[in-house]
């Protein structure tokens, strides 16, 4: 049986409950106040257990305006937080779960991002920072995420790139109607005036003594134009990449460039199935080595060249190779707009576009090397068709 | 006198038809029986006029010049080809003669020597203008050095999968990861493997991931990065 607690006693005691209160008053209006914050933002706050299919234990009510499931869908486990991540990205999410949850010291990670399909059906992009929460002895017990919708971003940095890849075609298809227009409208249109010019001065029973010998002249007048208007056109694009295909065009180019520079280069085609690559992926294909060759002439006081071409299904594999001087790739990055640099800068740029992958791995005095990938299937077919 | 050679025009630009046209019926030898400005039409007039000898050039409307030779080729096989063509560079030149042209001129040359080059068609002799004969024959200086190359040969005759699986081979994957990774058994990836190998001409892994260095399908030197 206890003592019945003294007046001053009990007074204390109420003091202490009342303080204790208010503080709790506080921490609920801060709370609410957070929560409010979280609701009216757009970003989403997840914590989702750490067991098999991510089962959400709470997550913010605006949860709906994204995913178009209610809250209580997900903390209900009537829907797993797997079964909205798009089936195509699954794989990768998850892995990226694991790889940064192996590491003790790692608190956090962001996802690259990722698809989600909302209750209706639509796809949507998200960015996904998630920190990892563990119990005392370390273990992973939750994972408290916050959620964001980039799809316009998405979809304007789609439209940016489309955009710039009908700039390129545009140019590709100039270039294309201007050399054609060259090499068999006008250079052909001189072969027949220099035809006519000789009969004419054939036919010219007595010349004029201050005419005489051009025929010769014109001629050959007519002849370096021909010569000139071909080269334009030839620079512009090489005929024989459309009669001949890719890789034969590359050789001659390749040919070409030893002869004239003195620079020998080993280019080496394997695998590339001519078919299979459309009209444009070749041009691409054609102007990177180019563009990747005339580098070399210009900066790396190379003597060889090495050029591989090979198909690695579903990806195309190009290497640029010099024994050059080579440079500081990380200086070469920092020093952005460099004159130098517009030459890598726009083969770069050509490797986006066509959504591939381009490293540049250097060291002075000692040569460079590109790896670029290309992917031979258009990738990004089926986000046009769910984004717009 | 021998009776005049009859000879045949392709060419879609009518004013250097004609030129040329003018050139060879200035030479009492040699007459010209028809002419057309397309494949198909020149054609139907090589069957129907059995010329002694065709003048053609590669840029046609409908079909390529190589096309039309080999297609001329297969009514007339006996019939000598001259090609008179804009192209002056050596592949097209290699490409005509593999079709079966007897002669290649470029149409800058046709005024010194388009006769010539018709006289030594005729007598079933190969024929190069000066201009382009001087790149054939560095080209030709230039091949011992440039031998062909047997690993590519095998590996062009790879299918896409097994490209795919040799890649992932050759950077050190085992059967059952690339099973996974590419969602057949590993089974399947064996026999690709088998056919891979078969192809290469290689017995084991080594000489197949030096091959893959070779083709630069991957590089040492990267590896660890």
């Amino acid at each position: 049986m206890t003592k019945k607690p003294s007046y001053d006693q009990l007074e204390k005691r109420i003091k202490q409950l009342e303080q204790e209160a208010k503080k709790l008053k506080q921490i609920k209006n801060r709370l609410i106040e957070a929560y409010e914050i979280i609701e009216r933002s757009p970003a989403v706050a997840f914590l989702w257990k750490n067991l098999e299919g991510w089962p959400v234990e709470f997550v913010s009510e605006n949860v709906m305006e994204l995913f178009g499931y209610s809250a209580d869908d997900f903390v209900s486990g009537r829907v797993l937080y797997t079964k909205v991540v798009h089936p195509d990205d699954l794989k990768r999410v998850a892995g990226e779960v694991a790889n940064f949850s192996i590491g003790k010291g790692q608190k956090r990670f962001t996802h690259e991002p990722y698809r989600i399909v909302t209750k209706d059906g639509k796809i949507k992009w998200i960015v996904d920072r998630t920190y990892i929460r563990r119990d005392e002895n370390g273990k992973i017990t939750h994972y408290q995420g916050i959620v964001l919708d980039i799809t316009k971003r998405k979809q304007a940095d789609e439209l940016v790139r489309d955009l710039s890849q009908m700039l390129m075609q545009a140019q590709e298809r100039e270039r294309q109607m201007i050399s054609c227009e060259l090499h068999d409208s006008i250079a052909q249109d001189l072969s027949t005036l220099k035809l006519y010019c000789n009969r004419l001065f054939e036919d010219q029973s007595s010349p004029e003594s201050d005419i005489k010998g051009s025929p010769a002249d014109v001629s050959k007048l007519i002849d370096l134009t021909i010569t000139t208007v071909r080269d334009l056109a030839y620079n512009l694009r090489p005929p024989s990449l459309d009669h001949m295909g890719l890789v034969h065009a590359l050789e001659v180019f390749c040919e070409e460039f030893t002869e004239n520079n003195d620079i020998m280069v080993d280019f080496q085609a394997a695998g590339i199935h001519e078919s299979t690559l459309n009209s444009d992926t070749q041009i691409n294909i054609y102007r990177l080595v180019t563009e990747g060759l005339n580098n070399i002439r210009k900066h790396a006081a190379a003597s060889e060249a090495m050029i591989r071409l090979v198909g690695a299904y579903p990806n195309i594999i190009l290497r640029i190779e010099d024994n050059g001087k080579g440079f500081d790739v990380k200086e070469r990055e920092r020093s952005i707009g460099n004159e130098k640099k517009m030459g890598l800068r726009s083969m770069k740029e050509r490797v986006n576009l066509l959504q591939g992958q381009m490293s540049i791995h250097s060291q002075l005095n000692k040569g460079t090397k590109i790896v670029i990938k290309l992917p031979l299937k258009d990738k990004q077919k089926w986000i046009k068709k769910s984004v717009f | 006198m021998d009776q005049k050679k009859r000879i045949l025009i392709i060419d879609d630009h009518p004013l250097f038809r004609e030129g040329i046209k003018t050139i060879i019926q200035s030479d009492s030898r040699y007459e010209v029986i028809g002419e057309a400005g397309n494949a198909s039409q020149g054609l139907k007039l090589a069957r129907k006029l059995k010329p002694d000898l065709a003048v053609v050039d590669i840029s046609l409307p409908d079909i390529s010049g190589f096309d039309l030779i080999q297609d001329m080729l297969k009514y007339s096989p006996d019939i000598p080809i001259l090609v008179l063509s804009m192209h002056s560079k050596v592949d097209y030149i290699v490409k005509a003669f593999q079709a079966g042209a007897s002669g290649y001129l470029t149409k800058e040359s046709a005024t010194d020597m388009l006769i010539r080059g018709i006289e030594h068609t005729l007598k079933g002799d190969y024929f190069m203008d000066t201009s382009v004969s001087q790149q054939v024959v560095k080209k030709l200086a230039q091949l011992p050095d440039k031998k062909p190359v047997a690993i590519v040969k095998g590996y062009d005759a790879l299918t896409p999968r097994e490209q795919e699986v040799m890649v992932l081979v050759a950077s050190g994957m085992s059967s059952q990861n690339i099973a996974d990774k590419l969602f057949i058994s590993p089974k399947t990836v064996e026999n690709h493997r088998s056919r891979i190998m078969h192809k290469l001409d290689v017995s084991n892994i080594i000489d197949l991931a030096r091959h893959a260095v070779k083709l630069g399908l991957i590089d040492l030197d990267l590896w660890k990065k």
